[in-house]
Parts: C-alpha cells; structure tokens; sequence
C-alpha cells in the first residue's frame, strides 16, 4: 500500500487534469498550471484519506482535554476497545461482501444464531467446548453458504436473499430457545477465549486485531482480494477477463457468515449468555462503519483500516459524549449526521461505490 | 493537429424568397464547429411539405450534428438559417420551438419504457385524460391511443407492454406518439436512423406508411444507410461527406455506387499491413486454419462457418443488427452459442464455450462498449491492465509495474500513470490500455468489436499498428467494423454479415470501400 501510494501521490503533481490529450498544451505553460493546481490537488486527497485518523485523533484530544480524570484513563480505553470487538468483526463481514459488490443483511442474525448454537451445544450433553466453537462456526459457515447460494448460485439480489435468511434466521434463534435468554451450561472456554487478559488487554482484542489483519492481508494484498474488487467493479468485466464470478461471490458470502460466527463467539465469550434478540442492533452500525469507512485510507473503495477507523472514531464519540452526561440517545443521532456529513464531504470528487 | 483550416464560411444571404407553405424545412449555410473544428460546413437542404428526403453519408459526415440543428438541441453558427414552413428562426431553434413548429424526431432506439404500456407512453407524451376525482380515465387513455395508432393503419393493442412489442411495432408506436398531435400537413417527420436496427422485413412497412402519410402533405427527412430504403422509398436525396452537400437530388438520378462514392469520396486510403505481411500470410494458408468455426448458431446467427488462418486479419462487415457484434461475442464466449463448433488450434478441450474458455484457448476480446464491459473505471489503469492475471502477479509486484509500464509505453498511453483512475483518461487512452491488457497475455487469436469507434485518429493509428503486429506475429485477428474504411485499412479479408448469415467473402482487391457497402447494404 505505501509504495502505491507514493506513486499516486506523485502522479497528481504530474498530471493536473486528467483529460484532453488530444490537444497537447506547449509544455511550458501545462507544466506552471498544472504544477500549482497539482499541489492543491495532493493537499486535498492526502486529506481526503486521512480525515478519519485525523478525526480520532482530533476527538481523543478533544475528550481527554474535557474529560482528563475519566476519559483518558486504562479503564475506559480497555472498556472502550473490548466493546468495539464485535462491532469490528461484524463491520469486515459486512465489508466483504460489499467489495465484491453485494450486500449480506444477515450478519446480525447470524451472529445471534450462532451464539445460541453454541450455548446449546455447550450446554448439550455432546462434549468439550471445543465442540460447541465448532458447531458454532460451522453454523456460521452453513449461513454463509445458503446466503452464498442464493445470491451467485440462483442469482436472486443479494439485498432479498440475506433479508430473506436473516429473516428466517431470526425466527429459527426463538425457535431454538423457546424466547429465553440461554445462561446455562456455556463452556467456560468460550469465554476465555473472550476475555482472557493478555499483556493487559482481553483477548477478543487480540483476536479481533488478527482478523483485522487477515481480512486486510486478504483484499489489499490477494489476488483473490484484488478480484473481489474487480467484481464488485463490474461484473460483466471481471467475467470477460477470465475471473471465476461466482466463485469469488461465494467465498465473500461464505466468508462474511464466518465473521458473523466469530462475532458470535466473542459475544457469548463476553456477555456469559445467548440472547435471541441480539443481532440486529449490530447491522445499521456496521454499514455506517463501512460507507464512512469508503471516504478514508482508500478514498472511493471499501477498505479495512478505513472501516476500523470508522468504527473508533463512532465509539469514541460515544464514549466520550457519555462521561460528558449526553443522553444515550445521542450518540446514534451523531453517528447517522457523521456518516451522512462525511460521505457528502469526502464523497464529493469520489468515484465509485459513494455517489448515487 | 493542425489548427483548423477551414473558417467559418461567410454568411449567405438567407433572406431567399422560397417561403411558399410547400416548404417544410429550409436550412440554409447551416454550419457547426465544435472548438474550431467545423462539422457541418454551410449546408442547404430542403423538404417539402409531401416529399421523402434522405440524408446518408458516413460516419462522422455530419448527419447527426445535422439533426441535431434543426431539432433544435445544437445552436447552429452565425450565418446559418433554419427555416420551418415558412418562419425563420436564424440560427437559434430550441427544441420546444421545433416541436411547436411542427418538427418530429424519432431516434434510433424507440425509448420506449419496458414496463409501461403504449397506452401509458401516450400519456406520458400527449397527457393523460383525467377527471378531478376519477383521476387518470383508463379507458379514454386506450381509446386515444388507439386512435393514434389507428391514424398511421396500426391496429397495436394499447394495453401492450412495450417490451412485449417487436421491433418493429415499437418503431410503429414510436411514430404514431410522435405524429399523434401533429397535422399531417404542417409537419416534418425526422427518422434519425430509426430503421437502421430494425430488419429490412420489419422496416419497409414502416416506410411504406411513410410515404402514405407524406401522400397527406407530410415532410419527412430520413437519415439513412440503406441505399435500397433510398431508392424504394424515398423522392430525393443528400450526400454529405466531411460536413458539406457532395450530391443532391432525386432519389433516383443515382446508381448505388455513385451514391457511395459521394459518402466515402475519392480518397485512397493507405494500406496499414505491407505486401510482405500479406504474401506471409498467403503462405501460412498452407497450414491449417487457427480458428475453425463450423455450423455456429445463436440469437442473431444461423449457421455461421469460417476459417481464419495465422497471422490473418479479418474483418465481418455489416449494418447494424446484422449480427456481427453478436458474432463477436460468441466467439470470444461472452455470448453462448445453441449450436455449431468454434475451434482453436491447440487449445485445451473446453466443457463449455465461456470467456474463460475462451482466454484459456487464447481468445481475447475487446467489446464494443467499453464502460459497461472493458473497463473497470474506479479502479486504476494498472488494475484494468493486469485484470486477467491478478494470480501471476501477486508475488511479482515489480514484473507487474514493469509490465504495466510497457503497456503504457508501447501504447503510447498518455498521461503515463498506472495508478490514475481509469475514469481519468480520455477514451482513447483506455482503450489503448484495454488492448494492451490483451496483448500482456499473448493472444493467440484478438476479437476486436469496434476497436477505434469515437477513438480520436492518433490513438486510432497507434491502434492499428499494435493489432496488426499481433497478426504479424502469427496471431489471427477478427475485427467487427461498422467503419468499411478501418475494414479496408485493416483487413486482408472481409466477410459480409446480413440477418445473422454470411452473405458474401471480400478478398483482394475487392477489400474495399465501396464493395463493402455495397455487399453491407445488397
């Protein structure tokens, strides 16, 4: 990534406008206009990308400048990258798919669904608690794969089909509990999995790091990455140029219900129970993330760092508001203003997934 | 470039005193420069109210900037008059002035909305009948629309859903709302290529109600590449040919080849591929062919056989909708085929015919619509070029920058700069990257749609040097052209498609302008 976008950076100072080579301008003259409104240029997307880092930065000064005895504190910045966990899983496995040009409105039910296959299975008499985390990525899996189905295999638009799954979903998780929240029986390795200090920090942080840099690993390093993108760029284009189309459809949908599992895991590990009502409340976000995450790092692309960005800058907004005495409510009113603001701001000059 | 040579001719005198109601259209010294570069030089055309007119001329003649004058969507230059039955309106026509004025257009395609039906586009063009409380009265819509229809003889039920229509009726309903709130006789009907896409069984009809209508005092003005509409249908004619009047008068004072003759004009143009490449190519035939097609069938194509040899290029001539586009895709596996072979020496067998299929066999494709299918515009001209070979270079970070960059050099592709966005540069720089993404993987066999269409002439020279060193290097090269001029330029073969048959073999000295539309248009 730094040494492409050296060369980016480069190109804007070269260029200045990126048409009308028909008529070639006398170099001397192209070569003063271009060079200043070039440096403008580079001022204006080396901003664009980092806006969402100089954001957090911005707010984690701001809120330890108004809040120095309780925002800034091991406590709460613990407390604050643990309950970003799930959010970040759940975020990559809505951004998967998204790169490859399809939607996955299933992954809060799945993550609900999966946990509660674990707790039942951990509970069950069937054995260890390494079988329940099977079972319950397996769950997972077999989510992304019916999503997976639908969507590559029978063609049905990516938006009908996981609502239809999710949908389904949900109903099968208050089948499966009977509309009780599941307490009993939860192998405590699944929640040490979760919650395990190491170097001072819970596990769930560790993991949900090495999923960040795997995921980050797999689209701005692979090739199968690389073709997710070109998929999700158009289709017909990545077919014409020998990608298999829908196989990479069904390894991002296959994949985004296994973050889905992930995302389950950690919240049965953190939260010690199985709840058929969680899920849901973890989509909206999760796409917000994502979408604010497109106008950063790669501006105009989804991308990971971008997303975690977005993710933090939201949590520490929250946190932040909260120590300050704003009512809960708050925070979600500026999170949905923030996401429209920032794809307006940064969308504007942006090709690709952002304007309409 | 050079800067324009040709001024913006001095203004004629337009007050002429031909105004009787008999004239429909009368555009005098109409010229139109886009940045200084004339388009349209001081042309005079005129229609009477009665009379069929065609306009042909190649593209880039200037036909359509033609049209779009006297509909009023172009300004014309100073010193140019329009003149609609009998009221000047100098050089500024707006559209609204020319539909009040009695100007009717039909385009190519009949815009026709899917989903809704031809009762519904009546309403959308002409208003919808309607009461205060009723809201929109069904019924008095259907019996409007019928009439309309019925006034040009078609019987059309309004309830149809306009993708359940044929081309043909399509184009009929598309004249009967252009023509439904308009007198026959104050009148100008502009069919701008409305017949171009249709089959000639699907188009004489609606040109035999034409000349019906123009029997009841209509002005019409077709634009045109059929010769036979021309002299079957229509009372007089207009060459134009770089942006001026070569040939004027009745439709039937000229034999097909003086008429085009008049479109393409008297200039040779240069061979692109020299005697040697073509005597190598003769020699090869000895070999067998690299391309084998046999008995091939799909939508749009019936039995379809060629061969295509090493180090060939050849070219498929037709008019639009005859196919070739078509014939292009299902080559290159974009397409699938119901029936027939396409076989490819020493490709490895294949279960089905797909683009996969067809890369793994050395067949690569460059389709006509770059936006929708070539390119991948938000992402950078380095991720378009080594699109096909993500895998090879996942590892070889410096071969595939190393290679990118040969492209750009090769190709001459300006700005040289991997990662602009591909949206960024101009249309013929992307598809001088496009080819060149091809040609990083060696083609064995290159099908090219339309490869230099709306491409400025130095990118289209860089073009077709770099497609014929693929044949040069023994590759073979299928070239899809509307252009006769690129066929003849390109081409050591010419095949002629029409209705989806091969009609007719151009060789030798017969690869030219002239036998090619004529072949195109038999």
């Amino acid at each position: 990534m730094p040494a492409r976008a050296e060369t980016e950076k480069g190109a804007e100072g070269v260029t200045g406008n990126g048409s009308g080579d028909l008529t070639p301008m006398p170099a001397a003259v192209s070569l003063d206009a271009s060079s200043r409104a070039g440096r403008i240029d580079l001022v204006r997307r080396y901003l664009t990308r980092y806006s969402l880092l100089v954001l957090l930065v911005f707010l984690i000064v701001l809120y330890s400048i108004l809040k120095p005895s309780t925002f800034l504190t091991v406590t709460n910045l613990q407390s604050m990258l643990l309950q970003q966990t799930v959010p970040t899983v759940i975020a990559l496995a809505v951004l998967v798919p998204i790169v490859a040009g399809g939607f996955d409105l299933s992954v809060g039910y799945v993550l609900g669904f999966t946990a509660i296959v674990g707790a039942k299975v951990g509970a069950g008499a069937i054995g260890s608690g390494f079988t329940a985390i099977a079972f319950l990525l397996v769950a997972g899996l077999a989510a992304g794969g019916l999503n997976a189905i639908l969507v590559a295999k029978l063609r049905i638009s990516s938006f009908i089909a996981t609502l239809g799954v999710g949908l389904s979903i949900s109903g099968i998780m208050v089948g499966l509990t009977g509309g009780q929240v599941l307490y009993a029986g939860i192998p405590p390795v699944i929640a040490q999995i979760s919650l395990t200090p190491i170097l001072g920090i819970d596990a769930s942080v560790w993991l949900t790091l090495i999923i960040v840099l795997l995921v980050y690993y797999l689209l701005a390093r692979l090739p199968l990455g690389r073709k997710m993108y070109a998929v999700g760029g158009n289709e017909q284009v990545a077919r014409l140029a020998a990608i298999h189309v829908t196989r990479i459809k069904v390894i991002a949908f296959v994949l985004a219900g296994l973050l889905s599992a992930v995302g389950g895991l950690l919240t049965l590990g953190q939260v010690g129970s199985a709840d058929p009502s969680t899920g849901p409340e973890f989509l909206l976000p999760a796409f917000a993330a994502v979408f604010l995450g497109a106008t950063s790092i790669r501006p105009g692309f989804f991308n990971v760092w971008g997303t975690v960005l977005a993710i933090f800058v939201l949590a520490v907004n929250f946190s932040g508001l909260t120590l300050l005495g704003a009512p809960y409510w708050l925070s979600p009113v500026i999170d949905g203003i923030a996401l429209i603001i920032g794809v307006l701001v940064a969308g504007k000059g942006l090709r690709g997934v952002l304007s309409g | 470039m050079t800067d324009s040579v040709f001024a913006v001719p001095p203004v004629p005198p337009s007050s002429s005193a031909a105004q009787g109601s008999g004239v429909a259209l009368q555009a005098s010294g109409l010229s139109k420069s886009f940045a200084n570069t004339p388009v349209l030089r001081s042309v005079d055309l005129t229609v009477e109210c009665g009379e069929v007119r065609a306009l042909l001329g190649s593209n880039g003649s200037g036909k359509s900037t033609f049209v779009r004058l006297i509909t009023g969507i172009y300004e014309a230059d100073e010193g140019s008059d329009i003149r609609l039955f009998g009221h000047s309106f100098g050089r500024s026509l707006t559209p609204v002035a020319a539909r009040a004025a009695g100007v009717r257009t039909i385009h190519q395609e009949a815009p026709l909305v899917g989903q809704l039906s031809v009762a519904d586009h009546f309403g959308i063009s002409h208003g919808f009948p309607s009461g205060t409380l009723t809201g929109i009265s069904q019924r008095a819509l259907n019996e409007l629309t019928s009439q309309a229809l019925g006034r040009i003889g078609s019987g059309i039920d309004p309830r149809t859903l306009a993708r359940d229509l044929s081309a043909g009726d399509r184009a009929l309903v598309a004249l009967s709302l252009a023509l439904a709130d308009a007198d026959p006789s104050k009148a100008l009907l502009v069919l701008d290529e409305a017949t171009a896409l249709l089959p000639a069984n699907d188009a004489n009809p609606i040109l035999q109600k034409l000349r019906e209508l123009a029997r009841d005092g209509l002005a019409v003005l077709v634009v045109t590449h059929r010769l036979r509409e021309v002299t079957d249908y229509c009372d007089t004619l207009t060459v134009l040919r770089d942006g001026a009047v070569v040939l004027a008068g009745g439709a039937r004072d000229f034999s097909h080849d003086e008429i085009v003759g008049g479109m393409i004009g008297g200039t040779g143009s240069v061979q692109l591929r020299n005697r040697q490449t073509r005597a190598r190519a003769q020699r090869e035939q000895s070999a067998r062919p690299l391309v084998r097609v046999r008995d091939l069938t799909a939508q749009g194509l019936s039995d379809v056989a060629f061969d295509v040899w090493p180090g060939e290029i050849v070219g498929f001539a037709g008019l639009v909708g005859s196919g070739t586009s078509q014939l292009a895709r299902v080559l290159a596996g974009a397409t699938p085929h119901q029936s027939g072979t396409i076989e490819i020496a020493d490709a490895p067998p294949a279960k089905k015919w797909d683009s996969r299929a067809a890369i793994n066999a050395g067949v690569c494709f460059m389709p006509q619509d770059r936006h929708a299918e070539g390119a991948l515009l938000a992402m950078s001209l380095r991720d378009n070029v080594v699109l096909p070979c993500y895998g090879r270079y996942w590892r070889e970070r410096k071969l595939e920058t190393s290679d990118v960059e040969g492209v750009i050099r090769d190709l001459e592709v300006t700005p040289p700069i991997a990662d602009k966005p591909f949206a960024e540069f101009s249309g013929g720089n992307q598809q001088k990257a496009l080819l060149g993404k091809w040609l990083l993987l060696r083609p064995k066999v290159l099908v090219l749609d339309d490869p230099t269409y709306g491409i400025d002439p130095h990118a289209r020279e860089i073009l077709l040097k770099a497609i014929c060193s693929v044949a040069d290097n023994g590759g073979s090269v299928i070239v899809i052209s509307t252009e006769p001029e690129q066929l003849v330029r390109l081409c050591d073969r010419v095949l002629v498609l029409q209705a989806g048959e091969l009609t007719d073999e151009l060789t030798g000295t017969n690869v030219n302008e002239e036998e090619i539309t004529l072949a195109c248009s038999r």
